[in-house]
């Protein structure tokens, strides 16, 4: 039922926004398009095309299943979801039967839970009774539906079959001889990940599911096969053995490894991150996350900041907070605000960005940055820097063309959807750097030149103008690139021309690869004018949280202050550390690259004697003589709103105004020569971009995996 | 008078302060006095010459009955005197010990009890305690 539900909001969300203008691609069902069937003698009318078994869930009727996933083709091979239909000789696999009007679907007759206690029966024939030491009990769909529909006894007495466990990876782990042959995940890899890792061999009751050749799991998402495999056959490696799903507290929460914001569960145990998984969200990240979101849990254990530290003579050395914060003090006092500098890292929360700004405001100081790169971008206009089509008008795009974006490894989960488009059709072009995407790419250049020869009338072009809803995704490698002017000027005649940005849709996109990006250019945490006009080497930076700056941000002499959660480069680096708090640990705003605000929520309690973000902020500002008047999380949230009040609106994507184009004049007007450079994405090596990533050793693991994905097959070929 | 003597002396009075409410004022700056007596005996018994003089002693012995100088009314001021000699007795007869005097007597207690600066807002003070 629920799952019908979620299906016919997004039908009638899809509904709302072509009454917004948009072309008539895709309406709701119209009455015609709706058929009648009967199911248990109640009546219910469903969108032609269902199957019997979304039928039954649209009358509320529970029908168990394993095979069946509603993101995934029908295998129809487990028989789990037989039912009675009137006038069928047999019972009906209700996912493989298309409804037809006027059926009448039977559920609770005893021919129907004789046959589900037969199925049961044949499955449970070769499974192993290992619920005890299995990772899955608990919440294993077969535990569940044999207590339900299976049998009291069993009439098979021969030997179980034993089946070799598989190596899929430093992520999944495999126990294949509990595996009844489901094939979700073979449907997993093959049409959502698009990567053809899985298959089965032999048949009967030899058939397995594995790689064939010992191979690994080559895909970003391939930690969604855990969630999808209905039994333990499947299961969290880096997490084996090591909880039982009914001792977790679970916090709905937003992961930070990228810039998409998908939500996510995290379950605990005491202090300890126990798992993440993902949440359903339909204009996010549906039910899938990416393997750095699922995975780089580990790392907040390993690297911690857990108390403050003071460079003295013998390095960074402990101390106590009002001790750090004299430090602090006696190297500000020494320089005036123009002196100083602060970088926001990726990693950064929108409510410390704003404090920090405005203690930086207060102190005199403009020169505020975003780590690596791009701080003089022009964030007048919002609709120039988020991702203007949303993540679910992919969905409705009928042609995409990529601009110097990977976006496999930047995004993982947006690469799907863009997959699932490209696989009902919607052809995708790139310009840039060649990437294997998991799907065919058309490549028409690499760099700015490509641009303007697709510009001058090409054919590209006229298919460009020719679609109803074009999709031109620019990546964060552009912006961070010296001659991004000349790049955006470019794209900038493309988007015109094409007609990208229409009546009702907006088709051009920035697809940002950090998390605190968006809000950080909402934010405006940009340099000031005289920031920019200014050559003079800083003589202090703040790093909040930035780990990446580049090396001409933070002069050697400069007296640094590093606040964050793990030590990395930029604690490395300081003067002062102050320890501060990850995002499983606190309340922090985070805008996705749709623009959408979305709050993370405290977990675990902190580590040691490390703060939440925004209150260092707080406490230092009244150190340093210039108090911020914040003294609550709403304090900092309601400041948040009156510098953006976007970002009050949590949960939704504001659309932002397109001012047609205007923003870009004053891009061309620089007149910046573009270099022969291709256009490349910033990110080489998905697993580990940010400070959490790199102090996980399971992601260690996985980038030693990447390198030689067939184990015994020296020097194998890289993907990417 | 031997110290002793005045002991004994402040011992025996202590019952007639008792007795006499209406004694008002009076009843308390012949208790001062009395303390005052005392102090010499006090310094020297308690080994206190190195840390304070007797003029120091009765300094911080005159301002904590300053302390309850807006104090009028008869019942308290004899419940106070009372209690002070309560105090006294205990000193005298070497109830309590050397720290005893340190602690409350030597530094000003009335000083000491002063509030700690403002130099720190509510925040401020709960983000150095805990997160
Ligand atoms: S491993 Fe799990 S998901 Fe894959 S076929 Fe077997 S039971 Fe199904
Ligand atoms: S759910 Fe229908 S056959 Fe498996």
């Amino acid at each position: 039922m629920q799952r019908y539900r979620g299906a016919l909001a997004r039908l009638q969300a899809v509904g709302l926004q072509s009454a917004r203008g948009m072309a008539a691609a895709a309406q709701p069902a119209p009455a015609e398009d709706l058929i009648e069937v009967t199911v248990d003698g109640q009546k219910v009318s469903v969108p032609k095309g269902s199957n019997v078994l979304q039928a039954c869930d649209a009358a509320g009727k529970d029908i168990p299943r394993f095979c069946y996933h509603q993101r995934l083709s029908i295998a129809g091979n487990c028989r789990m979801c037989l039912v009675e239909v009137e006038k069928s000789p047999k019972p009906v696999a209700s996912c493989a039967m298309p409804a037809g009007p006027g059926m009448v679907i039977k559920t609770d007759t005893p021919l129907v839970k004789k046959a589900r206690e037969g199925v049961m029966e044949f499955l449970l024939i070769n499974h192993p009774l290992d619920c005890p030491i299995c990772d899955q009990g608990g919440e294993c769909d077969l535990q569940d539906q044999s207590m339900v529909f299976g049998s009291d006894r069993g009439r098979f007495t021969e030997v179980k079959r034993a089946v070799a466990d598989k190596n899929l990876g430093p992520l999944v782990k495999t126990v294949m001889t509990r595996c009844i042959h489901c094939t979700r995940c073979i449907r997993f890899a093959k049409e959502i990940a698009g990567t053809d890792d899985l298959g089965i061999t032999g048949r009967g009751r030899d058939a397995e599911v594995g790689t064939y050749v010992e191979k690994l799991m080559t895909s970003e998402l391939s930690g969604n096969v855990i969630d999808l495999c209905p039994v333990g056959a499947l299961t969290s490696k880096p997490a084996a053995f090591t909880y039982r799903n009914w001792e977790l507290k679970t916090t709905e929460s937003v992961d930070t490894s990228d810039a998409m914001g998908a939500n996510i569960r995290v379950d605990t145990r005491g202090m300890e991150v126990i798992r993440v998984v993902p949440r359903l969200n339909e204009d996010v990240n549906q039910e899938w996350i990416s393997d750095k979101a699922r995975f780089q849990y580990d790392a907040l254990r390993y690297q911690r900041l857990n108390v403050p530290l003071v460079r003295g003579e013998k390095g960074l050395q402990q101390a106590s907070w009002p001790e750090a914060f004299a430090a602090i003090a006696r190297a500000a006092s020494k320089v005036q605000g123009h002196e100083m500098r602060a970088v926001a890292g990726r990693l950064a929360d929108a409510e410390s960005m704003v404090l920090l700004k405005d203690l930086m405001n207060r102190l005199g100081c403009g020169d505020l940055r975003s780590e690596a790169g791009f701080a003089d971008l022009d964030a007048d206009t919002r609709s120039s820097y988020v991702f203007n089509s949303t993540i679910a008008g992919v969905d409705q795009a009928d042609a995409i063309l990529l601009v110097g974006c990977n976006p496999r490894l930047e995004a993982p989960v947006l690469n799907a959807r863009i997959r699932a488009a490209n696989l009902a059709g919607v052809p995708v072009a790139a310009v840039g750097e060649q990437y294997d995407l998991t799907y065919p790419v058309e490549h028409l250049g690499a760099n700015g030149d490509a641009l303007d020869k697709l510009a001058k009338n090409s054919d590209y072009m006229k298919r460009l103008k020719g679609a109803q809803r074009p999709m031109v995704i620019v990546g964060a490698g552009v912006l961070q690139r010296a001659d991004r002017d000349a790049v955006l000027a470019k794209v900038a005649k493309l988007v015109e021309k094409g007609e990208v940005v229409r009546e009702g849709w907006n088709g051009f996109n920035v697809l940002h690869d950090a998390a605190s990006r968006v809000a950080a250019l909402d934010l405006g945490f940009l340099p000031s004018a005289r920031a920019r006009a200014s050559k003079a080497a800083p003589k202090l930076v703040y790093l909040l949280g930035a780990d990446d700056y580049s090396e001409a941000d933070v002069p050697p002499t400069a007296f640094v202050v590093y606040q964050g959660h793990h030590g990395d480069r930029g604690a490395a680096r300081a003067d002062v550390v102050l320890p501060a708090t990850a995002y499983t640990e606190k309340y922090g705003t985070y805008v996705n690259f749709e623009g959408r605000p979305q709050s993370t929520k405290p977990a675990v309690a902190s580590v040691g004697d490390a703060r939440d973000d925004w209150k260092i902020v707080r406490a230092l500002s009244e150190v340093l003589g210039a108090p911020l008047p914040y003294n609550s999380l709403d304090d900092a949230r309601r400041r948040l709103a009156d510098v953006a009040p976007h970002l009050a609106r949590r949960d939704a994507v504001e659309a932002p105004l397109w001012l047609a184009g205007e923003q870009w004049k004053a891009a061309g007007d620089r007149k910046a020569a573009a270099d022969a450079a291709p256009l490349a994405s910033a990110i080489a090596n998905f697993y580990q971009t940010d400070a959490i990533s790199r102090a996980s050793k399971v992601m260690a693991k996985c980038v030693r995996a990447r390198q030689n994905p067939i184990p015994g097959l020296h020097a194998a070929s890289v993907g990417n | 008078m031997s110290a002793q003597a005045s002991a004994r002396a402040v011992l025996g009075r202590g019952m007639r302060a008792a007795q006499a409410p209406e004694a008002g004022h009076r009843a308390a700056k012949n208790f001062f006095v009395e303390v005052c007596r005392c102090l010499p005996w006090v310094l020297k018994n308690y080994h206190l010459e190195e840390l304070t003089s007797v003029e120091q002693l009765r300094r911080n012995v005159a301002s904590m009955f300053r302390k309850y100088s807006d104090v009028s009314s008869p019942e308290v001021i004899d419940l106070l005197v009372y209690k002070g000699r309560e105090e006294l007795e205990m000193i005298l007869m070497q109830h309590k010990q050397r720290h005893h005097l340190i602690t409350q007597y030597i530094h000003n207690p009335a000083k000491d009890r002063v509030a700690k600066p403002a130099t720190m807002s509510p925040f401020l003070e709960a983000f150095y305690k805990s997160n």
